[in-house]
């Protein structure tokens, strides 16, 4: 990390591509807030500067950067000096550990008196366990070698067991051997780096690895569902966490792109699923692996009318919304999406994020699901009706 | 990623964008591999055809300017009808990504003005840059503490190079406003209604004038034409904008919308560094991507795809070329791909012996190895026709 922080060029791309310095007159940008700080940090002892904490850790900035400055990371060390009252700082102590929030799950929503003494979000809709019921798709549609291991992130660990259920039987279908990974909910460390707790962020991803390697003679590849995850797995952790993952690490839509011919061929013979549907990468997906892979697998499923989205990012940065300090940052940066989906009347959202998933949820008022959701409703309403096309096509 | 594309176009600067447009308008697959971003937000979004002369006096015909080369540059051998075609097929794509432009071409270079009042040669801008046939009276918007529009010394600079006059009118500093706050900035605000209605209220208590009203490069990102169509109705002249250096408002929309048009014709927007290349194939770190055929387009401004040895031998990092050596500045003319005569697939503004920066050509060149680039990828046998998309 320490290799490019100090080679800034002053070139301002980070600050153009910057999502939250265009709905938030205070915030400085990553350049004053990254590079330029730490310079000045190294020479004397600055003081963190105002809305440091409005970062949403994005790493937009990082991914544009010509020269490889570790801008967000810089700004995460800025955070770790800023001092907060001790029901922020408790806050943030929860929030940082998903893996805890996750294994609460089960008591519900959070009571009003607490949720302000907590100040958390009053007006952002928090997550709720789904607890759809998964059922078989039949027999596999062929067979690959691969054994892998479906890593269950604390969000989808805690509260949407249904994706997780839905996403295992689909690659099951698909020919491979599944075994959910770490087995219990533990968190990868991206959500206390986010938060400005680097510290923390290594010793929560180093118990991960650690679990992760205990299990690692069951799997060959590790197929993520969370756009975060995956590229803190692949990518930060070598990085910054001075952790190297030995297997493939990679999300589940370029996994799903695998999928036997027969898949598609059975999906193609639907009709298209009618409506608009808006394809969202994620800003963490966006920077991990590129844009335009989710759109891609939306159209090759049949959602025809999907186009991508026009957000960078959509604000909810894991549990960045949730802070009652960012609830109109997050809410001007979910308004893109909010517009766009009124003006195509779409019908939902195909997003590689859970916590991005119920911001923009609450954002557009349509359901904003993960591509494995999506793509297992289709296939079972292939099931359902799609003897009845292919015999009226036939 | 299981399908190969037609076409992998490494780089995502102007000419990446242009050949990735040219490969989907003609039905093909793209991938655009890019480790970081290309260099539109860093200028002000015009294409420059020839600007400047050898001695660095502005170009009035380019047209007439690469005729009188003929075969002796790559420019000179293009015909007056082919870059019109590219010209207009520019103008034409522009308008199909909601980039505005005046309807017909420039028939000569106009003149726009820099943040220093000086003028400077123009061809195909986008219709919210300032730009005139004449130099006239203009009236300058001075914006509080913006620090790269120095608005009275460059209206002092426009009357003594001009002889016209410059008025200036102040806006106030809005209640939004923060210290510290750059072109970017003042844009994101007026892209709002709070912002958009402050402004209108500010145009309408203006002391009236019969010139153009001129800002800085600041009337939105997203919303700059209804923004300036309004306040055009306020002040009953035309309005437009002067760029300003980076983070620059009008390569930032040049940008966002040509992107976006891209992402919604299936462009995939590969992020990562590439660390080999074959003739159907880039790798990078974990993965391999497939396609039909490979074009480079990374030697943009902060792309840095050469680097200089110390012995003076150019390469090129990324496919372990030499390039050429330089020993005098003269042979920087002769490094290079190829020739510029063969079918290329590097696509950029820095053609062998052309200086974009010094000569306000890098639109022209950028055009001319995108389309050769095109040209080579679209009518080799091989695995485009196999897919039927051309």
């Amino acid at each position: 990390m320490r290799d490019a922080f100090d080679a800034c060029l002053k070139c301002t791309l980070c600050v153009s591509q910057c999502p939250v310095m265009s709905v938030n007159p205070d915030f400085p940008g990553p350049k004053a807030l990254g590079p330029e700080w730490y310079r000045q940090n190294q020479a004397q002892m600055t003081a963190p500067l105002p809305h440091v904490d409005d970062c949403t850790f994005c790493q937009i900035c990082e991914s544009v950067c010509p020269v490889d400055v570790p801008i967000a990371h810089l700004i995460a060390e800025q955070k770790a000096e800023k001092k907060h009252s001790l029901r922020v700082w408790l806050r943030d102590e929860i929030l940082a550990r998903p893996q805890w929030v996750a294994r609460m799950a089960w008591l519900g929503a959070i009571p009003e008196p607490m949720r302000r003494l907590g100040k958390i979000s009053p007006g952002v809709q928090l997550p709720k366990p789904r607890k759809g019921q998964v059922r078989t798709l039949g027999e596999p549609l062929g067979a690959d070698p691969r054994r892998i291991g479906l890593f269950v992130d604390c969000y989808s660990s805690g509260y949407d067991q249904e994706l997780v259920m839905r996403a295992r039987e689909l690659l099951r279908i698909w020919g491979f051997s599944v075994t959910l990974v770490p087995g219990e909910a533990q968190c990868c460390g991206a959500a206390a780096y986010a938060a400005g707790n680097p510290g923390l962020a290594k010793s929560t991803g180093h118990a991960m690895f650690r679990t992760l390697n205990r299990k690692k003679s069951d799997y060959d590849v590790i197929v993520t569902l969370n756009a975060t995850c995956d590229g803190t797995l692949r990518d930060e952790w070598p990085e910054f966490y001075g952790l190297q993952i030995t297997v493939p690490v990679i999300p589940f839509d370029e996994i799903a792109n695998q999928a036997p011919e027969l898949f598609w061929e059975q999906l193609a013979s639907l009709p298209a699923e009618p409506g608009a549907w808006i394809t969202h990468t994620t800003c963490r997906g966006k920077v991990a692996r590129g844009d335009g892979q989710l759109w891609e697998l939306a159209k090759r499923a049949g959602f025809w009318d999907a186009e991508p989205s026009d957000a960078v990012c959509c604000g909810a940065g894991g549990s960045y919304a949730f802070k009652a300090e960012h609830e109109s940052t997050a809410e001007q940066l979910a308004f893109r999406v909010r517009e766009q989906a009124l003006s195509s009347e779409a019908k939902g959202i195909i997003t590689d994020s859970g916590t991005c998933a119920i911001h923009m949820e609450q954002a557009a008022s349509i359901p904003a699901r993960h591509p494995a959701y999506w793509l297992y409703a289709r296939y079972l309403r292939y099931l359902e009706e799609g003897e009845t096309h292919e015999t009226k096509t036939s | 990623m299981s399908r190969a594309s037609d076409v992998i176009v490494i780089g995502r600067g102007p000419a990446g964008l242009l050949v990735s447009s040219l490969v989907v308008e003609q039905g093909g697959q793209v991938d655009m591999i890019a480790d970081g971003l290309g260099t539109l937000p860093l200028w002000g979004g015009q294409f420059d055809f020839r600007s400047y002369d050898n001695d660095r006096k502005p170009v009035a015909d380019p047209w007439a300017w690469w005729h009188r080369f003929g075969d002796t540059h790559p420019g000179g051998s293009v015909s007056a009808q082919m870059w019109r075609s590219w010209w207009q097929h520019l103008r034409d794509l522009w308008f199909t990504m909601e980039i505005p432009t005046e309807k017909l071409l420039p028939t000569k270079n106009r003149g726009t003005v820099t943040p220093l009042g000086r003028i400077k040669p123009a061809f195909l801008v986008p219709t919210w840059q300032f730009t005139q046939e004449y130099a006239g009276a203009i009236t300058l918007v001075g914006v509080p503490d913006l620090v790269d529009f120095p608005v009275e010394a460059m209206a002092r600079v426009y009357t003594w190079t001009t002889g016209m006059t410059a008025e200036i009118r102040w806006l106030e500093r809005s209640p939004s406003w923060r210290p510290g706050w750059n072109g970017l900035n003042w844009a994101w605000y007026l892209d709002t209604e709070e912002g958009r209605r402050w402004l209108w209220e500010q145009v309408k208590s203006f002391r009236r004038g019969s010139a153009p009203l001129v800002f800085p490069q600041i009337l939105g990102v997203d919303h700059t034409e209804s923004l300036i169509e309004v306040l055009g109705e306020l002040w009953g002249r035309g309005v437009a904008e002067i760029p300003l250096p980076p983070p620059s408002v009008g390569g930032l929309r040049l940008q966002r919308r040509w992107e976006r048009w891209l992402r919604r014709k299936g462009v995939r927007l590969v992020q990562g560094r590439v660390k080999e290349i074959g003739g159907d194939f880039a790798a990078l770190e974990g993965r391999r991507i497939h396609g039909g055929h490979v074009v480079l387009a990374t030697g943009g401004v902060l792309g840095g795809g050469l680097e200089v040895l110390i012995d003076g031998q150019v390469r090129d990092r990324l496919m372990g070329l030499s390039l050429g050596v330089v020993k005098e500045p003269e042979d920087l003319a002769s490094i290079g791909y190829r020739s510029w005569l063969e079918p290329t697939r590097v696509a950029g503004s820095a053609l062998a012996g052309c200086d974009p920066n010094r000569h306000g050509d890098g639109g022209a060149m950028m055009l001319l190895t995108s389309h050769a680039v095109f040209s080579a990828v679209s009518g080799q046998e091989g695995r485009l026709e196999h897919a039927g998309r051309f």
